[in-house]
């Protein structure tokens, strides 16, 4: 039989363990306001879906998760590409193919929009134009690091009868001449999805297919540049 | 009894201890701090709405569960967290209420992306007799009959311009399937330079009920007539028209602060005649 005072033991040491969970948890992950309140914890309301009428399963029988993590293999793609293009000791024909691989991943007709919150001008860049600026800087050796996590938003349907999403995540860019820092800057990136379903033909019958294709690209500098 | 002040006392410090570390965090210029910021920051306003629903499928919500960490964020700290503090700390007593009246047990409220109760405006810049002129348009989210969406131009700012031309006849377009998608918000409407070169399907991005208003007319037929070119979105603020009662700006702060990105920086409470008037006033481009 437990004791009175085992039980009250018991119970302090649930508390601390409560406690130090809260406190490991914030260290963890911290919160995101300058100000927060621990207020009632709201249960059993009816929660509205904002990510209707594209919830549930997907054209070609593809789920939410699926698309989210085809789009982000194409962004993963498109930067593959980027730092081919970059890379001072790639050939010609392994730049030409990056800039193909790249612009086949985009939609026809993508527009990229460069700008810079130190800034009032905005460019609006056609996909192929923009690799071949990218192809064409004069840099020794460029380093570009992405943001681990990427933000992908809910799947809409638009309607034409396509579906979008939208994928952002963050870019440093760091160029070198002569063993040196000489340009860096940072930006975000948000990129339009599309998950496009198309017919098949294998050995005579029509199989569903789907894929996801980049659009429209916003390109924001967050941080002035250092050159 | 005592039990009970014991626990209460040790959770309220606990949260006193937690609050010293959430309060005002400035991000260090380090890739773990840089990670920290994109995840707390309101990347786009779809998150906003995310956010602001507290919806299972939230991208903080799937932070926390690849962190590993139970996610126990109240849906009232959610909402607390998409005010702009620069701007809104003054006015906490409307937050307080306001956070209440959206949170109740009875009837909680929601924002609904394919609802009527919210606008976008785009302040546009175009280039206009060898200069450039701006010209507020506002847009909404309209749903179709196959329960897909698009944004719309519901109506036009007023501005300097003086269309030469006058068309009462808006063309019926070509073709029927093109769009402003539904997250062409996410790229500052990049797409509206497409949309505005498809001469032959111009009025499909107008809503055709509204062509009668004022500055509408004039705006379609420059755009359609190569008077004005679309540069760019100078910027971007969507007002939201919450419950018949709460009129709140949305806009993108840009900076080195977890409070940052799409956030709250105006709000005020009216009457149900305040708010026809606001939306009035929005859609007759005043």
């Amino acid at each position: 039989m437990k004791t009175q005072e085992g039980i009250n033991k018991k119970n302090y040491l649930m508390i601390f363990l409560f406690i130090s969970l809260l406190l490991s948890s914030a260290e963890k992950v911290q919160a995101h306001s300058r100000q927060v309140y621990g207020g009632d914890i709201v249960k059993g309301y009816e929660k509205t879906d904002t990510a209707r009428p594209a919830s549930g399963r997907l054209p070609g029988n593809v789920s939410q998760d699926e698309f989210k993590k085809k789009a982000l293999a194409k962004i993963k793609e498109f930067q593959g590409c980027l730092f081919i293009l970059c890379n001072i000791t790639s050939e010609d024909v392994a730049l030409d193919n990056a800039v193909d691989q790249a612009t086949s991943l985009f939609v026809e007709g993508a527009i990229i929009e460069v700008s810079s919150v130190h800034s009032s001008e905005k460019k609006h860049l056609r996909v192929r134009d923009f690799l071949e600026k990218f192809r064409n800087l004069h840099y020794e050796r460029v380093v570009i690091t992405f943001s681990h996590v990427d933000y992908v938003s809910n799947i809409r349907k638009g309607s034409d009868g396509k579906y979008y999403g939208l994928v952002s995540f963050e870019q440093t860019f760091r160029g070198h001449n002569d063993g040196r820092l000489v340009y860096e800057d940072e930006t975000k990136k948000t990129t339009e999805v599309q998950l496009i379903v198309y017919d098949r033909n294998l050995r005579g019958n029509a199989i569903q297919q789907w894929d996801v294709l980049l659009s429209d690209v916003e390109i924001l500098g967050t941080k002035r540049p250092k050159a | 009894m005592a039990k009970t002040h014991v626990l209460k006392f040790l959770i309220f410090i606990s949260f006193s201890v937690c609050h010293h570390h959430l309060f005002g965090q400035v991000i260090s210029n380090n890739d773990n701090a840089k990670e920290k910021h994109f995840i707390y920051e309101v990347k786009q306003i779809d998150e906003f709405f995310e956010r602001f629903n507290d919806e299972k499928g939230s991208f903080i919500r799937g932070v926390y569960k690849a962190h590993h960490v139970k996610f126990n964020i109240p849906r009232q700290r959610l909402i607390r967290s998409l005010f702009n503090y620069e701007n809104m700390s003054k006015d906490s007593v409307m937050i307080n209420k306001f956070v209440s009246d959206v949170t109740k047990k009875k009837k909680p409220i929601y924002l609904d992306f394919y609802g009527d109760d919210w606008y976008a405006e785009l302040t546009c810049k175009f280039k206009y007799n060898s200069s450039s002129i701006v010209i507020p348009i506002i847009m909404k989210i309209e749903m179709t009959p196959n329960k897909g969406s698009k944004w719309m131009i519901v109506a036009v700012g007023s501005s300097n311009l003086k269309s030469k031309i006058v068309v009462t006849e808006i063309a019926q377009s070509k073709v029927k399937s093109n769009i402003i998608s539904p997250t062409s918000s996410g790229t500052n409407f990049v797409s509206l330079k497409r949309a505005f070169d498809d001469k032959e399907n111009l009025s499909d991005y107008f809503e055709s009920a509204y062509m009668k208003r004022s500055n509408m007319l004039e705006f379609y037929n420059a755009i359609l007539n190569r008077e004005i070119e679309f540069l760019d979105v100078i910027k971007l603020k969507y007002h939201f028209l919450l419950a018949g009662k709460w009129i709140f700006t949305v806009e993108d702060f840009i900076r080195e602060e977890l409070n940052s990105g799409w956030l709250i920086n105006h709000m005020e409470k009216v009457s149900s005649f305040g708010m026809e008037n606001y939306r009035n006033k929005l859609l007759s481009g005043e």
